[in-house]
Formats: C-alpha cells, sequence, structure tokens
C-alpha cells in the first residue's frame, strides 16, 4: 500500500490562522465557565486574540506552503491587518451594544472570531479550494450571527434569509470550482494561470467557471444584480453584526475577486465589458435606492452596495494601481462604516428597533461629540476632504483614467454626485430639526476607544495617505 | 469671549494679509511659496504661494471675516463656540483656496468651504434652513464631483506625454503654454467642460444659480453668514487661475457660450432681483447679476477683461458685503428683512441713510465709486476681445440699467417717504457707522484710485495672457 504523502507545512505561513481558530476553538470552552452575567470576559479574551494576531502578522514568513493551497505576501498582510482591526474593533462595539440590547452571548464574540478567521483565508488562500473554505466559514458563522439576537423576528428572518441567499451563491462558487478544475486540472491558482484552454469546450467550461465562481463572490459582496438580501439583512441583524459583516465580508470578498481576477492574466480583457457593467449598475443601484430609505440602516447597505460598484472599478482594469486603489478604498470604507455604525449603536433604541434617519434630528444639541463622529464618516462615504473616502474615491478615479477607461470616470463621477445627496441630507438632519427625545447618550468606555480610533482613522488617512499607500506600494 | 478671540483672531489674519500683500514684489509669478510633499509617489504637494491675482482674494477673504463676526455680535441663538470656530474655518478654507498652487490641494480647500457654510446654514439659519443646506452642499458638490475627474485626467495626460506626474498648476500651465503638453482638440474640450460644470455652478452663472438665493434666504438676517461666504463664489478665480490657462483653445471656443450665459445671468438675475421684498434675496440676486460681468471679464482673456473681473470680484466683495450689514441692521427692526415694511429710514436714521447710499450707489456702478472701473474695465475688454465682441456689451450695459432701477427702488422704498411709527428705524450704532465709513472709505480710494489694486495686478495677469496667447497659437 503506498504511503500517503502529506505536504511540508510551514507554520509561520499560517501563524495568523493558527492564532485565530485555534484560540476560538479553545475559547468556546473556556466560555462555558464564564458566568452568563459576566460575558464580557470572553469579549475582551477574543479582542485579545485579535490583537495577537495583528502583532503575529509581523512574524509571519511570506511564501507558500500546504502544496501552494495557502500563501501569505505583503498584499495578504495589508489585507489581514485590514481584517483583523475591524474585527477587534467590531468585538468592542458589540461588548457594548449586545449587552445593552439584552442579546449578549459568549458565542458572539467566538462567531466574531471565526468568521474573521474565514476571511483570513480568503485573503490568503491560494487555491480555489481555500478560497471555498473560508467563504463558507465566513459565511455559516455569518448566518448564525445574523440571526443571534433570539428571540427577535426580524434577527430570525434576517438570518433565514442570508443563509438560502447564502447558500444559493455558494452552490454558484462550487459549480464554478467544479468547472474550473475539469477545464484545466488543477486547483491552486498559480497553476490554473499557467493551464488556461486555449480553444475548445475546455475553453467554454474554463469562461463558465470563472464567471460562476465570481458570482459566488458577487453574493458576498453585493454587486448588483446579486444585491438583494443586503438591505435586508443589513436591517434585521444586530447592529455590531452588520458593522461588522458590512466591512470584513466585503473585503474579504473583494480579495477573493482579485485573487479570481489574477488568475486570468491578460485574458481578462474578455470579461472586461460584463464586469464594466456590473460595477456601473451597481454603482447606480446603491446611490439612487438609497435615496429613498428612512432607516438609516437600510440607507447604510445600499451605500454599501454603490461602494461596491466604486470597488470594483479599481479591480476591473486589473492593473496594479487599480489594485492599490481597490485596497485603499477598502480600507477607507472600514475605518469609515465602523464609525458610521458605531453612532448608530449607540443612538438604537434597547430593543434594537430601527434607527430612522429623521431620529437624527437634534443630535447635535443632544451629543455634539456623536454627530461630529457621524457627520465625518457621512462625509467621507459621500468622498468629500478632508476624509478618507475622498483620497479613496480619487485614487480610483485616477486609476480608471490609467487604465483608460475615462468614460467610466465621467459614470463614477455621476455616482458619487447622487449619493452626497443622501449623505448630506442625512448629516445635515443632525444640525437642524429639534431632538425627538431628551434622553441623554451615554457612551461606554469600549465603544468610546472604538470610535476614538475610526475616527482618528478617518482624518489621519484622509490628511495623509501615505500612511496607507506606502504600504500599498510595498504591496506591489 | 468666543466673540473675542475669535475677533481677535480674524484681525491678526488681516494684518497679516496686508503685510503679505506690501511685501509682495510686483512682478509675475508665485511667490513667498511653500512646498512640503504629501504624496510623493502621485507628486502631490502641499504647496501654497500668492500672486498679484490672488494676494487681493486673500486679503478680501481675510477682511469679510472680522466683518462677518462683527455683523453676527446680536447672534445670541444657538452654540457661540460652534459659530465662531465654523466662521473661522470658513475663512481659512478660503485663503487655501486662494493661496494653493498644487491642483488636488486646490481641491480639497474648493471643497471644504462648503461644509462650514452647510453647517452655518443648517444650525443657524431661518426658514427652510435644511432644504437649503442641503442644496447648497450639494448643488456644488455635483459640480465639483466633474472637475476631480477633469483634474485626474490632466494629470494623466501630462504624466502620459512628460513622463512626470504632477499636480504642481504652475508646472502643468507652463507646459501647456510653452507645447510640450500637447492635448487632442476633443479630450480637451471634455477635459475643459468637468472645470466648466463645477466654476460655473460655484460663480454661479446662470442657469447654475439656483443654490444661492436660496442658501441667502435661509442665513441668519444678521448677515453675518452672507458676509463671510461672500468669497464662496471663488469659481470665477478657477476659470482664471486653472481652467482658461490649462485648457486656452477650449476656453477661447466656449467664450461666445459663456458669455451668451453671462448675459443672461446680468440681465435675467437683474429682472428677478427687481421683484424682491425680501432685502436679502435681491441683493443675492444682485451679486448674480455682478457675477455676470465679471465672466465677461474672465472670458474675454485679455487684460483688461481680466483685471476688471478680479476688480469686480473685489468690488462685489466690499459693497455687498456693507449692503449686508445694512439689511442686517435694518432686520433688527420688526419689519425684518422685506423692503416695503420700511418707509423714511432716512429721517430717524441719516447717516446711515447717507452711507448706505454711497454703497447703493457703489454696487450700481457710478463713476468716482469702485463698481465702475471694475464693470467698465471687463466691459472694455469683453469689447476688445476676439472671442467675445461688442455686441454682448450691449446688451450687458442693458443690465447696469437695470440693477440702478431695483437698487434704487429698494434705497427709496427704505429710506425715503414718510417715517411712521411702526417703520421708524433708530440710528445705528457708532460702532456700525465706523465699519461702514471704513468700507465707504474702500469703494472711494478703488473708485478714484484704482490703481492701488490694478497695478499690482498687472504683471500676473499681462503674463497669464502672453501664456495664453502662446498656448493657443502652438500648433
Amino acid at each position: 500500500m503506498a504511503q500517503i504523502a502529506l505536504p511540508s507545512i510551514d507554520y509561520s505561513v499560517i501563524l495568523q490562522l493558527l492564532i485565530i481558530f485555534g484560540s476560538a476553538t479553545a475559547l468556546l470552552i473556556v466560555d462555558l465557565f464564564v458566568a452568563a452575567g459576566s460575558k464580557r470576559i470572553t469579549a475582551l479574551l477574543a479582542f485579545a486574540v485579535t490583537i495577537v494576531a495583528l502583532v503575529a502578522g509581523q512574524y509571519s514568513t511570506t511564501g507558500s506552503t500546504l502544496a501552494g493551497a495557502v500563501s501569505y505576501g505583503p498584499m495578504s498582510q495589508l489585507v489581514n491587518i485590514i481584517i483583523l482591526a475591524a474585527t477587534a474593533i467590531s468585538i468592542l462595539l458589540a461588548s457594548d451594544a449586545l449587552p445593552k440590547q439584552g442579546i449578549e452571548r459568549g458565542e458572539t464574540y467566538i462567531l466574531m472570531l471565526l468568521a474573521s478567521g474565514g476571511m483570513l483565508l480568503l485573503s490568503q488562500g491560494s487555491s480555489v479550494v481555500m478560497l471555498f473554505l473560508g467563504l463558507e466559514l465566513l459565511s455559516i458563522a455569518l448566518y448564525v450571527l445574523t440571526a443571534i439576537a433570539f428571540p427577535r423576528a426580524s434577527s430570525e428572518e434576517a438570518g433565514l434569509k442570508y443563509l438560502i441567499i447564502g447558500a444559493f451563491g455558494a452552490g454558484f462558487l462550487v459549480f464554478g470550482i467544479a468547472l474550473t478544475f475539469g477545464a484545466t486540472g488543477y486547483l491552486t491558482l498559480s497553476d490554473i494561470t499557467t493551464h488556461i484552454p486555449t480553444s475548445g469546450i475546455e475553453r467554454g467550461y474554463f469562461w463558465v467557471g470563472v464567471t460562476l465562481m465570481l458570482i459566488g463572490f458577487g453574493y458576498k459582496v453585493s454587486l448588483v444584480p446579486f444585491h438583494m438580501w443586503t438591505p435586508d439583512v443589513y436591517q434585521g441583524a444586530p447592529t455590531p453584526i452588520t458593522a461588522f459583516m458590512s466591512v470584513g465580508s466585503k473585503v474579504a470578498g473583494f480579495v477573493a475577486i482579485v485573487s479570481i481576477l489574477q488568475v486570468l492574466g491578460t485574458e481578462l480583457a474578455v470579461l472586461r465589458p460584463i464586469l464594466i457593467g456590473v460595477s456601473i449598475a451597481t454603482m447606480a443601484v446603491g446611490s439612487i435606492v438609497a435615496i429613498s430609505q428612512t432607516s438609516i440602516k437600510r440607507m447604510l447597505a445600499y451605500s454599501s452596495i454603490s461602494h461596491a460598484g466604486f470597488v470594483m472599478l479599481g479591480v476591473l482594469s486589473g492593473d496594479a494601481n487599480g489594485l492599490q486603489a481597490a485596497i485603499f478604498y477598502l480600507a477607507a470604507y472600514t475605518t469609515t462604516n465602523l464609525a458610521a455604525f458605531a453612532v448608530v449603536m449607540l443612538l438604537e433604541a434597547n430593543d434594537g428597533s430601527d434607527l430612522t434617519i429623521a431620529d437624527l434630528a437634534g443630535l447635535w444639541q443632544r451629543h455634539p461629540w456623536l454627530s461630529v463622529v457621524m457627520s465625518l464618516s457621512l462625509l467621507s462615504l459621500a468622498g468629500v476632504p478632508p476624509t478618507a473616502g475622498f483620497f479613496a474615491k480619487f485614487l480610483i478615479i485616477t486609476a480608471v483614467w490609467q487604465s483608460g477607461l475615462a468614460w467610466l470616470a465621467v459614470a463614477a463621477a455621476v455616482a458619487s454626485a447622487i449619493a452626497a445627496f443622501f449623505y448630506v441630507r442625512c448629516m445635515l438632519q443632525m444640525y437642524s430639526g429639534d431632538s425627538q427625545t431628551s434622553e441623554p447618550t451615554r457612551i461606554p468606555l469600549a465603544s468610546m476607544i472604538a470610535m476614538v480610533v475610526v475616527t482618528i482613522a478617518i482624518i489621519v488617512v484622509g490628511l495623509a495617505p501615505w500612511t496607507i499607500t506606502s504600504a500599498l506600494a510595498l504591496a506591489r | 469671549m468666543q466673540r473675542g478671540i475669535a475677533g481677535l483672531v480674524s484681525i491678526i489674519n488681516l494684518v497679516l494679509a496686508v503685510i503679505v500683500c506690501v511685501s509682495l514684489a510686483p512682478t509675475a509669478g508665485y511667490q513667498l511659496i511653500e512646498q512640503q510633499t504629501w504624496l510623493p509617489a502621485m507628486g502631490l504637494h502641499y504647496a501654497v504661494g500668492v500672486d498679484g491675482i490672488s494676494v487681493w482674494l486673500v486679503v478680501l477673504a481675510t477682511l469679510m471675516t472680522p466683518l462677518a463676526i462683527f455683523a453676527a455680535r446680536q447672534q445670541t441663538e444657538g452654540n457661540q463656540r460652534a459659530f465662531y470656530a465654523l466662521l473661522l474655518v470658513l475663512a481659512s478654507s478660503l485663503i487655501g483656496a486662494f493661496v494653493a498652487t498644487d491642483l488636488l490641494l486646490f481641491y480639497v480647500f474648493f471643497e471644504l468651504t462648503l461644509i462650514p457654510t452647510a453647517l452655518l446654514i443648517a444650525l443657524y439659519g431661518v426658514g427652510e434652513r435644511r432644504a437649503a443646506a442641503t442644496k447648497f452642499f450639494v448643488y456644488p458638490f455635483v459640480g465639483s464631483v466633474f472637475l476631480l475627474v477633469s483634474i485626474a485626467g490632466l494629470v494623466y495626460v501630462n504624466w502620459q506625454q512628460t513622463g512626470v506626474m504632477t499636480f504642481d498648476s504652475v508646472a502643468l500651465s507652463a507646459a501647456i503654454a510653452n507645447g510640450t503638453l500637447k492635448i487632442d482638440e476633443n479630450l480637451e474640450r471634455l477635459l475643459f467642460a468637468g472645470f466648466l460644470i463645477a466654476f460655473a455652478i460655484k460663480t454661479p452663472i446662470w442657469p447654475f444659480h439656483t443654490w444661492m438665493p436660496q442658501a441667502q434666504a435661509a442665513t441668519p438676517d444678521n448677515g453675518s453668514v452672507d458676509i463671510a461666504g461672500i468669497l464662496v463664489k471663488i469659481g470665477a478665480y478657477g476659470f482664471i487661475r486653472f481652467a482658461i490657462p490649462f485648457f486656452p483653445n477650449a476656453s477661447a471656443w466656449a467664450a461666445p457660450a459663456v458669455a451668451i450665459l453671462a448675459v443672461i445671468s446680468i440681465i435675467y438675475c437683474g429682472i428677478i432681483a427687481f421683484g424682491q421684498r425680501d432685502m436679502k434675496v435681491l441683493l443675492s440676486y444682485a451679486t448674480i447679476s455682478h457675477l455676470g460681468f465679471v465672466m465677461l471679464g474672465v472670458f474675454s482673456q485679455t487684460v483688461e477683461g481680466m483685471s476688471g473681473a478680479i476688480l469686480t470680484m473685489i468690488n462685489s466683495g466690499i459693497t455687498t458685503g456693507a449692503l449686508f450689514l445694512i439689511v442686517g441692521i435694518l432686520a433688527r427692526q420688526p419689519g425684518g428683512r422685506i423692503a416695503d415694511n420700511f418707509s423714511g429710514a432716512w429721517l430717524s436714521a441719516p447717516r446711515l441713510g447717507s452711507l448706505a447710499l454711497v454703497a447703493v450707489f457703489a454696487s450700481i456702478g457710478v463713476p468716482g465709486l469702485n463698481g465702475f472701473i471694475g464693470e467698465f474695465l471687463a466691459l472694455q475688454g469683453a469689447w476688445i476681445s476676439p472671442h467675445i465682441g461688442f455686441t454682448f456689451v450691449v446688451f450687458a450695459v442693458l443690465g447696469i440699467i437695470v440693477s440702478a432701477a431695483y437698487l434704487l427702488r429698494m434705497y427709496r422704498t427704505v429710506f425715503m417717504g414718510e417715517v411712521s411709527v411702526t417703520s421708524a428705524v433708530p440710528e445705528a450704532s457708532k460702532s456700525e457707522l465706523l465699519v461702514l465709513g471704513l468700507l465707504v472709505v474702500a469703494m472711494l480710494v478703488i473708485g478714484l484710485y484704482p490703481q492701488v489694486i490694478l497695478g499690482s495686478m498687472q504683471p500676473s495677469i499681462a503674463a497669464l495672457v502672453q501664456s495664453l496667447t502662446q498656448g493657443a497659437t502652438q500648433p
């Protein structure tokens, strides 16, 4: 009997993954011994794990392991930092918001860790199987997290919706992987690149396979027409979870899309017209439908759809400039969205009922600092200087010009002009009109820390964009 | 307390601006340059400097700020700290926009002017303040998004042809003037269109003007925000500094079309101003009408026209600032801002009345005062310009007649006639009279000896026009 040959494993490449998954499993047991009233301990432990993993990124070695299935390079280093930082901030926010609403469970934080592990796997995965594994780990954790506000009906509904649609998307992905494997005979991305069929039925299989894989991830990052679930799930999920998934799964999903598109190399030109159409439709639907929303979480959901279109603009050019711009955009979007959701979380009623834009009226009188944070994040989402969002938009437009698609830059400009309307309207709501409630908003310490960090990040990235671009230049 | 600090800071700023103005050598090109790298990989710099054109706008911006703070002394509602902080942020973003030599830095400041002004309207405004503030923000923002696309495009084309990635406006306009950068005709027009939309909305010029009267109807009655925001209309400066030097052929090509819009602005907004009873809205339309002359001067692309345009911008700031201050003083009465509620104010407030008369004359363009010389030069430039010609001037002159009609009627309604118990206006306070007096002195000085301003402006404008003819004749 032939011996089973196991590939050698370089543990320092997958250091961050090991830390996250290992500690998450251990924490599941630890959590059993934490009293119901003091689940903050679990939260703090989970937070500590993400910080340790963040630091561990510095000590990981670049390279690939597990027979080329997982790799670590400058690009995944940067993306991992974004993902882990977003997870850490989300855990901090959740540890305040969930007990306030009476829906805290220790598992929440552990599931967040597991989801972030899935995201890391998407960022580091260099084989289609790893991408699938990452997506499923991420998704399954998020399905549960969405529905965790038991017995709140809206949360259950959102969880079920997300599960069904997500399973549908995963089906596309698996089928795409199967076809790609059938056409090329390989699973690792680098091998697929060198074995793209040039003719025959295999070429057909290959293109269908790649398209289906892109659709699978298109669901995750909510590209039009695969965006339908986004507003319902964002609205129904507990707000800290919404914040987490709106940034984390978007970053991870886009990194996976980038990995797949990089496989294509120069053949990307075949798909480009479709990708352009998708990104224009995504920007347009996101920006236009957001105008008519009254719920802030739904508005932010459509805004996240519109931003996915912008990121797609950077991705579809397929060159280094576009990629850098897209990553910068994701970083800016992450910090901005976390700030916006943090404010929503603090203003929400304890029963988790939906916060409307009208509820923001008079926030300036009630709580000036919260309205400053919210204004900055809305301005950043709209792309107004001097915020992170402005530079992100500028880099995307420059990258689109450089890839020779000037008219697409104009389309992006139109979409961003439409979007500015509802962001600004929402912002000015806080400064005029009278407050609906006189209830003072107390900001707990953990939320305060999280909010200060992301707000400073919005300004710093906006004024000193080299903090991220220099890291991007390394990742080139 | 807050007002005192804000006033002190703004006066220090004014003194510094005057020192800069005096120390400026009368030559073309930027002086007092400061440069720091911002994003080296993309050729971005924090680069600021002044020349004969921008220095006057800086002085005007720093002059308007203490004036606005003075006008706001009655402002007691709401958060005082935020009010003065926002006024100062507005002032610094305006100064930033005038001194930025890096294109993206200019854009940042250009956009930044929107935030404090919109917040001032939303927080301290009256009436439909939220709708007005939203429109005030969104309308110009829409235009400037296209400006961003055009900036990215221009920089990219320059990078493609010369291999240098730079946002330095001096380098870019020099490259265009000496022919190292040649933009394809259609592309040049498209890029110019992005600049045109942004600056035409910001100027504003008919039919892109609707955000402005609505915003000014919603600002606080005392006029502080209007005075501080006079220069928010920096579109004309953008044309002179960026759009025209970057795209000499396209702007010559578009000049007749812009001139038609400018003439429509002058006459149409003049007629609308005639129909207004709210004095602040009237002044708002009057400003748009004046800015039509500015646009004619700018697009004449002659030394006379451009000098006249900048002078008209400065005059419009001083004169309209004085008029807003006067309306603010009147609006303390029960009559508010409605002209018809007043009568015979001259009898009870003769000093205010006489100062107001000078300001009204200056705004109409009576010779001997500042308004005349600016509009005359702008029209002269338009006449001798190869792109515009005298037909436009004939129609534009009609606008001066219209402006005499609406301003004098407003003056007659408020200050002439019989005084009644309900409409009596008390005399303005000594400090108000002093400030208005100083503004009137400025109007007289510029009117009688415009060389103060024109002299130091001339070398820069001459060099600009020179480079335009060079750029346009490049094959």
